[in-house]
Protein backbone atom coordinates (compact mmCIF):
# COMPACT_ATOMS: atom_id res chain seq x y z
CA UNK A 1 0.00 0.00 0.00
CA UNK A 2 2.68 2.61 0.58
CA UNK A 3 4.60 1.73 -2.86
CA UNK A 4 4.53 4.90 -4.39
CA UNK A 5 3.45 4.43 -7.73
CA UNK A 6 0.05 2.86 -6.42
CA UNK A 7 -0.45 5.62 -4.29
CA UNK A 8 0.33 8.05 -7.18
CA UNK A 9 -1.54 5.90 -9.75
CA UNK A 10 -4.34 6.04 -6.99
CA UNK A 11 -4.73 9.76 -6.22
CA UNK A 12 -4.55 10.00 -10.31
CA UNK A 13 -7.41 7.83 -10.53
CA UNK A 14 -9.50 9.52 -7.80
CA UNK A 15 -8.74 13.41 -8.71
CA UNK A 16 -11.84 14.73 -10.13
CA UNK A 17 -11.65 15.49 -13.85
CA UNK A 18 -11.15 18.95 -14.75
CA UNK A 19 -14.47 20.42 -16.21
CA UNK A 20 -15.13 24.30 -17.27
CA UNK A 21 -18.72 25.92 -16.62
CA UNK A 22 -19.87 26.93 -19.95
CA UNK A 23 -23.74 27.41 -18.77
CA UNK A 24 -26.17 27.79 -16.38
CA UNK A 25 -29.52 28.03 -15.30
CA UNK A 26 -29.94 31.22 -13.97
CA UNK A 27 -29.76 32.59 -10.06
CA UNK A 28 -33.88 32.47 -9.82
CA UNK A 29 -33.20 28.73 -10.29
CA UNK A 30 -31.43 28.37 -6.79
CA UNK A 31 -34.48 29.48 -5.52
CA UNK A 32 -36.65 26.27 -6.55
CA UNK A 33 -35.13 22.88 -5.82
CA UNK A 34 -34.39 20.88 -8.09
CA UNK A 35 -34.60 23.39 -11.17
CA UNK A 36 -30.60 24.25 -11.34
CA UNK A 37 -28.58 22.53 -13.96
CA UNK A 38 -25.01 23.44 -15.52
CA UNK A 39 -23.46 22.31 -18.84
CA UNK A 40 -19.48 21.73 -18.04
CA UNK A 41 -16.82 20.75 -20.63
CA UNK A 42 -14.92 17.98 -20.32
CA UNK A 43 -11.85 16.58 -22.43
CA UNK A 44 -14.18 14.20 -24.66
CA UNK A 45 -17.89 14.74 -23.40
CA UNK A 46 -20.39 16.79 -21.72
CA UNK A 47 -21.41 17.22 -18.37
CA UNK A 48 -24.62 18.15 -17.32
CA UNK A 49 -25.03 18.46 -13.70
CA UNK A 50 -28.45 19.02 -12.23
CA UNK A 51 -29.05 19.54 -8.74
CA UNK A 52 -31.73 17.82 -6.86
CA UNK A 53 -31.55 19.47 -3.58
CA UNK A 54 -29.52 17.54 -1.37
CA UNK A 55 -27.91 15.13 -4.63
CA UNK A 56 -26.26 16.40 -7.87
CA UNK A 57 -26.91 14.38 -10.97
CA UNK A 58 -25.02 13.85 -13.73
CA UNK A 59 -25.55 12.70 -17.62
CA UNK A 60 -22.34 12.29 -19.55
CA UNK A 61 -22.51 13.07 -23.68
CA UNK A 62 -19.33 11.78 -25.18
CA UNK A 63 -19.10 14.41 -28.07
CA UNK A 64 -18.12 10.79 -30.31
CA UNK A 65 -21.51 9.45 -29.43
CA UNK A 66 -23.72 13.21 -29.69
CA UNK A 67 -26.36 12.57 -32.70
CA UNK A 68 -28.37 15.92 -32.96
CA UNK A 69 -28.79 18.78 -31.01
CA UNK A 70 -32.62 20.30 -31.86
CA UNK A 71 -34.09 23.51 -30.27
CA UNK A 72 -37.39 25.34 -31.03
CA UNK A 73 -38.84 27.97 -30.35
CA UNK A 74 -40.73 28.72 -27.04
CA UNK A 75 -43.06 31.61 -26.28
CA UNK A 76 -42.06 31.46 -22.39
CA UNK A 77 -40.01 34.86 -22.72
CA UNK A 78 -43.34 36.36 -23.99
CA UNK A 79 -45.21 35.16 -21.21
CA UNK A 80 -42.27 36.04 -18.51
CA UNK A 81 -42.67 39.25 -20.13
CA UNK A 82 -46.23 39.71 -19.32
CA UNK A 83 -46.06 38.16 -15.99
CA UNK A 84 -43.86 40.76 -15.02
CA UNK A 85 -45.11 43.59 -16.81
CA UNK A 86 -48.11 42.89 -15.06
CA UNK A 87 -46.51 42.88 -11.63
CA UNK A 88 -45.02 46.01 -12.30
CA UNK A 89 -48.34 47.84 -13.34
CA UNK A 90 -49.75 46.54 -10.26
CA UNK A 91 -46.60 48.39 -8.42
CA UNK A 92 -47.62 51.81 -9.82
CA UNK A 93 -50.96 51.50 -7.74
CA UNK A 94 -48.98 52.06 -4.47
CA UNK A 95 -48.49 55.73 -5.51
CA UNK A 96 -52.35 55.85 -5.45
CA UNK A 97 -51.40 56.21 -1.25
CA UNK A 98 -50.22 59.31 -1.53
CA UNK A 99 -47.90 59.32 1.65
CA UNK A 100 -44.28 58.97 1.64
CA UNK A 101 -44.35 55.39 3.14
CA UNK A 102 -46.17 54.39 -0.05
CA UNK A 103 -44.06 56.00 -2.62
CA UNK A 104 -40.88 54.68 -0.98
CA UNK A 105 -42.79 51.01 -1.11
CA UNK A 106 -43.97 51.53 -4.66
CA UNK A 107 -40.44 52.56 -5.89
CA UNK A 108 -39.02 49.12 -4.42
CA UNK A 109 -41.83 47.15 -6.17
CA UNK A 110 -41.16 48.80 -9.19
CA UNK A 111 -37.32 48.35 -9.19
CA UNK A 112 -37.71 45.15 -8.61
CA UNK A 113 -40.54 43.81 -11.39
CA UNK A 114 -39.09 46.39 -13.25
CA UNK A 115 -35.46 44.75 -13.18
CA UNK A 116 -36.73 41.74 -13.62
CA UNK A 117 -38.63 42.56 -16.86
CA UNK A 118 -35.53 44.47 -18.06
CA UNK A 119 -33.02 41.24 -17.32
CA UNK A 120 -35.92 38.73 -19.32
CA UNK A 121 -35.82 40.99 -22.45
CA UNK A 122 -32.08 41.47 -22.13
CA UNK A 123 -31.65 37.61 -21.75
CA UNK A 124 -33.56 37.38 -25.25
CA UNK A 125 -35.90 34.82 -26.40
CA UNK A 126 -36.49 31.39 -25.25
CA UNK A 127 -36.05 28.05 -27.01
CA UNK A 128 -36.38 24.48 -25.74
CA UNK A 129 -33.14 22.49 -26.69
CA UNK A 130 -32.30 18.56 -26.58
CA UNK A 131 -29.20 16.99 -27.17
CA UNK A 132 -29.32 13.34 -28.55
CA UNK A 133 -27.51 10.33 -28.56
CA UNK A 134 -28.36 7.09 -29.83
CA UNK A 135 -29.28 6.14 -25.79
CA UNK A 136 -30.73 9.46 -24.42
CA UNK A 137 -32.37 12.33 -25.51
CA UNK A 138 -32.00 14.80 -22.80
CA UNK A 139 -33.37 18.74 -22.13
CA UNK A 140 -30.31 21.04 -21.58
CA UNK A 141 -32.47 23.79 -19.89
CA UNK A 142 -29.42 25.83 -19.56
CA UNK A 143 -28.82 27.06 -23.02
CA UNK A 144 -32.71 28.14 -23.39
CA UNK A 145 -31.94 31.96 -23.90
CA UNK A 146 -31.08 32.68 -27.23
CA UNK A 147 -27.61 34.49 -25.88
CA UNK A 148 -26.61 31.51 -24.22
CA UNK A 149 -27.43 28.80 -27.07
CA UNK A 150 -25.87 31.41 -29.51
CA UNK A 151 -22.18 30.67 -27.45
CA UNK A 152 -23.36 26.80 -26.61
CA UNK A 153 -23.35 26.22 -30.31
CA UNK A 154 -20.54 28.32 -30.93
CA UNK A 155 -18.06 26.42 -28.24
CA UNK A 156 -19.47 22.93 -28.38
CA UNK A 157 -20.34 22.34 -32.72
CA UNK A 158 -16.80 22.73 -33.57
CA UNK A 159 -15.55 20.10 -30.58
CA UNK A 160 -18.24 17.70 -31.74
CA UNK A 161 -17.37 17.55 -35.63
CA UNK A 162 -13.92 17.09 -34.77
CA UNK A 163 -13.99 14.04 -32.54
CA UNK A 164 -16.73 12.45 -34.74
CA UNK A 165 -13.93 13.10 -38.15
CA UNK A 166 -10.68 12.06 -36.29
CA UNK A 167 -12.80 8.93 -35.01
CA UNK A 168 -14.63 7.90 -38.51
CA UNK A 169 -11.06 8.48 -39.69
CA UNK A 170 -9.55 5.73 -36.54
CA UNK A 171 -12.88 3.63 -38.14
CA UNK A 172 -11.71 4.04 -41.57
CA UNK A 173 -7.72 3.63 -40.96
CA UNK A 174 -8.94 0.41 -39.16
CA UNK B 1 -28.71 3.39 -38.73
CA UNK B 2 -30.42 5.33 -35.65
CA UNK B 3 -34.04 6.11 -35.48
CA UNK B 4 -33.16 9.60 -36.69
CA UNK B 5 -33.54 13.10 -35.18
CA UNK B 6 -36.49 14.33 -32.75
CA UNK B 7 -38.72 17.67 -32.26
CA UNK B 8 -37.89 18.81 -28.98
CA UNK B 9 -41.31 19.72 -28.53
CA UNK B 10 -43.61 17.22 -29.81
CA UNK B 11 -41.11 14.33 -29.31
CA UNK B 12 -42.10 13.05 -32.84
CA UNK B 13 -39.59 12.10 -35.64
CA UNK B 14 -37.96 14.97 -37.69
CA UNK B 15 -37.82 15.30 -41.72
CA UNK B 16 -34.22 14.51 -42.57
CA UNK B 17 -34.55 17.53 -45.86
CA UNK B 18 -34.99 19.36 -41.79
CA UNK B 19 -31.78 18.24 -40.92
CA UNK B 20 -28.41 21.04 -40.45
CA UNK B 21 -30.35 24.11 -42.05
CA UNK B 22 -29.61 27.36 -41.89
CA UNK B 23 -33.09 28.53 -41.10
CA UNK B 24 -36.06 27.22 -38.78
CA UNK B 25 -38.49 24.89 -40.54
CA UNK B 26 -41.91 23.98 -39.04
CA UNK B 27 -41.90 20.98 -37.04
CA UNK B 28 -44.48 19.01 -39.61
CA UNK B 29 -46.75 17.49 -37.06
CA UNK B 30 -46.68 20.58 -33.98
CA UNK B 31 -45.87 23.21 -36.39
CA UNK B 32 -42.85 24.73 -33.95
CA UNK B 33 -40.13 26.31 -35.47
CA UNK B 34 -37.50 23.87 -35.09
CA UNK B 35 -33.94 23.60 -36.55
CA UNK B 36 -31.95 20.65 -35.82
CA UNK B 37 -28.09 20.00 -35.77
CA UNK B 38 -27.26 16.84 -37.25
CA UNK B 39 -23.64 15.01 -36.38
CA UNK B 40 -21.94 12.28 -38.05
CA UNK B 41 -22.88 10.05 -35.12
CA UNK B 42 -26.18 9.87 -36.33
CA UNK B 43 -25.13 7.42 -39.56
CA UNK B 44 -23.79 4.64 -36.56
CA UNK B 45 -25.09 1.82 -36.46
CA UNK B 46 -26.11 1.75 -32.68
CA UNK B 47 -27.08 -1.95 -32.21
CA UNK B 48 -25.24 -4.68 -33.39
CA UNK B 49 -26.53 -7.18 -35.46
CA UNK B 50 -26.57 -10.76 -33.58
CA UNK B 51 -23.48 -11.91 -32.50
CA UNK B 52 -21.12 -14.17 -34.88
CA UNK B 53 -21.29 -18.39 -34.13
CA UNK B 54 -17.76 -19.03 -33.37
CA UNK B 55 -15.60 -21.79 -34.65
CA UNK B 56 -13.88 -24.62 -32.67
CA UNK B 57 -10.96 -22.81 -32.69
CA UNK B 58 -11.78 -19.31 -31.76
CA UNK B 59 -12.86 -18.24 -28.55
CA UNK B 60 -15.84 -17.57 -27.19
CA UNK B 61 -17.49 -15.24 -25.21
CA UNK B 62 -17.75 -14.94 -21.71
CA UNK B 63 -21.59 -14.97 -21.61
CA UNK B 64 -22.58 -16.50 -24.69
CA UNK B 65 -20.11 -19.30 -25.19
CA UNK B 66 -21.36 -19.68 -28.53
CA UNK B 67 -21.09 -16.65 -29.89
CA UNK B 68 -17.56 -15.49 -31.61
CA UNK B 69 -15.38 -12.92 -29.36
CA UNK B 70 -14.73 -9.40 -30.58
CA UNK B 71 -13.17 -7.36 -27.86
CA UNK B 72 -11.93 -7.92 -24.70
CA UNK B 73 -13.10 -5.97 -21.34
CA UNK B 74 -10.45 -3.26 -20.83
CA UNK B 75 -11.54 -4.08 -16.99
CA UNK B 76 -11.42 -7.66 -15.96
CA UNK B 77 -10.55 -9.11 -19.25
CA UNK B 78 -13.03 -10.95 -20.02
CA UNK B 79 -13.93 -12.05 -23.95
CA UNK B 80 -17.03 -10.93 -25.24
CA UNK B 81 -19.04 -10.76 -28.44
CA UNK B 82 -20.09 -7.91 -30.11
CA UNK B 83 -24.07 -8.29 -28.00
CA UNK B 84 -21.83 -7.90 -24.37
CA UNK B 85 -19.35 -5.04 -25.50
CA UNK B 86 -20.42 -1.57 -24.48
CA UNK B 87 -18.54 1.58 -25.45
CA UNK B 88 -18.44 3.27 -22.22
CA UNK B 89 -16.34 6.72 -23.54
CA UNK B 90 -13.33 5.47 -25.05
CA UNK B 91 -13.18 1.98 -22.96
CA UNK B 92 -14.88 -0.90 -24.20
CA UNK B 93 -16.33 -3.21 -20.84
CA UNK B 94 -18.64 -6.18 -20.28
CA UNK B 95 -21.76 -5.00 -18.68
CA UNK B 96 -20.54 -6.67 -15.11
CA UNK B 97 -18.15 -3.93 -14.91
CA UNK B 98 -19.89 -1.31 -15.73
CA UNK B 99 -22.97 -2.11 -12.85
CA UNK B 100 -20.19 -2.53 -10.59
CA UNK B 101 -18.15 0.48 -11.42
CA UNK B 102 -21.08 2.19 -11.31
CA UNK B 103 -22.45 1.00 -7.67
CA UNK B 104 -18.52 1.47 -6.08
CA UNK B 105 -18.07 5.47 -8.00
CA UNK B 106 -14.78 4.92 -7.47
CA UNK B 107 -13.79 6.38 -10.67
CA UNK B 108 -14.83 9.93 -11.92
CA UNK B 109 -16.01 8.57 -15.53
CA UNK B 110 -18.62 6.11 -12.96
CA UNK B 111 -20.06 8.55 -10.73
CA UNK B 112 -23.74 9.72 -11.47
CA UNK B 113 -24.15 11.77 -7.93
CA UNK B 114 -22.86 13.01 -5.68
CA UNK B 115 -24.29 13.63 -2.05
CA UNK B 116 -24.25 17.23 -1.02
CA UNK B 117 -23.52 17.54 2.90
CA UNK B 118 -23.63 20.92 2.75
CA UNK B 119 -27.32 21.16 1.55
CA UNK B 120 -27.83 18.82 3.92
CA UNK B 121 -26.35 20.27 6.90
CA UNK B 122 -28.10 23.62 5.65
CA UNK B 123 -31.96 22.11 5.86
CA UNK B 124 -31.38 20.83 9.12
CA UNK B 125 -30.84 24.35 10.63
CA UNK B 126 -33.36 25.99 8.66
CA UNK B 127 -36.13 23.08 8.70
CA UNK B 128 -36.63 23.40 12.66
CA UNK B 129 -37.01 27.32 12.71
CA UNK B 130 -39.85 27.11 9.48
CA UNK B 131 -41.62 24.36 11.74
CA UNK B 132 -41.12 25.43 15.20
CA UNK B 133 -39.98 22.66 16.56
CA UNK B 134 -36.92 25.16 17.21
CA UNK B 135 -37.77 25.41 21.09
CA UNK B 136 -38.39 21.75 21.21
CA UNK B 137 -35.22 20.12 19.43
CA UNK B 138 -33.41 22.70 18.77
CA UNK B 139 -29.85 21.64 20.02
CA UNK B 140 -30.16 18.20 18.61
CA UNK B 141 -30.59 19.71 15.14
CA UNK B 142 -27.99 22.07 15.28
CA UNK B 143 -25.59 19.06 17.07
CA UNK B 144 -26.63 16.77 14.22
CA UNK B 145 -25.96 19.59 11.12
CA UNK B 146 -22.70 20.32 12.91
CA UNK B 147 -21.88 16.66 12.50
CA UNK B 148 -22.62 16.18 9.28
CA UNK B 149 -20.67 19.49 8.52
CA UNK B 150 -17.12 17.86 10.06
CA UNK B 151 -18.09 14.36 8.23
CA UNK B 152 -18.78 16.14 4.71
CA UNK B 153 -15.94 17.87 5.12
CA UNK B 154 -13.80 15.43 3.58
CA UNK B 155 -16.66 12.85 2.11
CA UNK B 156 -18.16 15.47 -0.27
CA UNK B 157 -16.84 14.67 -3.82
CA UNK B 158 -18.70 16.31 -6.41
CA UNK B 159 -17.50 15.81 -9.74
CA UNK B 160 -17.71 19.92 -10.37
CA UNK B 161 -16.00 22.47 -9.10
CA UNK B 162 -18.03 23.13 -5.31
CA UNK B 163 -17.20 25.90 -2.97
CA UNK B 164 -17.19 25.28 0.58
CA UNK B 165 -18.45 28.79 2.01
CA UNK B 166 -22.22 26.22 2.45
CA UNK B 167 -19.80 24.23 5.01
CA UNK B 168 -18.76 27.27 6.60
CA UNK B 169 -21.97 29.46 6.70
CA UNK B 170 -23.65 25.62 7.93
CA UNK B 171 -21.20 25.46 10.41
CA UNK B 172 -21.52 29.01 11.93
CA UNK B 173 -25.51 28.95 11.75
CA UNK B 174 -25.24 25.53 13.72
CA UNK B 175 -23.18 27.10 16.85
CA UNK B 176 -25.77 30.61 16.55
CA UNK B 177 -28.67 28.10 16.81
CA UNK B 178 -27.09 25.65 19.40
CA UNK B 179 -25.97 29.28 21.63
CA UNK B 180 -29.10 30.35 20.54
CA UNK B 181 -30.99 27.41 22.16
CA UNK B 182 -28.90 27.10 25.07
CA UNK B 183 -29.53 31.15 26.27
CA UNK B 184 -33.27 30.42 25.23
CA UNK B 185 -33.72 27.66 27.38
CA UNK B 186 -31.62 29.36 30.25
CA UNK B 187 -33.83 32.41 29.77
CA UNK B 188 -37.29 30.43 30.40
CA UNK B 189 -35.63 28.93 33.47
CA UNK B 190 -34.62 32.11 34.93
CA UNK B 191 -37.96 33.35 34.27
CA UNK B 192 -39.98 30.49 36.09
CA UNK B 193 -37.31 30.89 38.92
CA UNK B 194 -37.49 34.97 38.95
CA UNK B 195 -41.42 35.37 38.33
CA UNK B 196 -42.68 31.65 39.87
CA UNK B 197 -46.44 33.14 40.29
CA UNK B 198 -46.49 34.39 36.93
CA UNK B 199 -46.15 30.44 35.70
CA UNK B 200 -48.85 29.35 38.14
CA UNK B 201 -45.80 27.69 40.63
Amino acid sequence: MSDPTFLLSRQTELRPAPYRKIAATGWTSRLLPGSRSEIYLGEDHLLHAKQIMLFEKYRRFYFSDIEAISFSKSNRWIWLSVVWGFLLFCSLFWYLGHQTWCYIVGAVFCMVFGGLLLLNLIAGRTYVVNIQTAAQIRRLRPVERENQLIKFQQTVVPIIMQAQQVQQSNEAAV
Amino acid sequence: MSAGAFCPICHRLLATSQWNLTDFTACPNCQAPTRTLVFPAIAKATFSARPAQRNETEAGCFFHADSRAENVCASCGRFLCSMCTLAFGTQKLCPDCIYRKRRQASEPPFQDQAVLFDNIALLLLVLPVLCFVYIYLGLIFSAFALAIVIIGWRRQRPLVPRSKYRFVLAAGLSLIEGIGWIALVWLVVWLIQSHPTDFGL
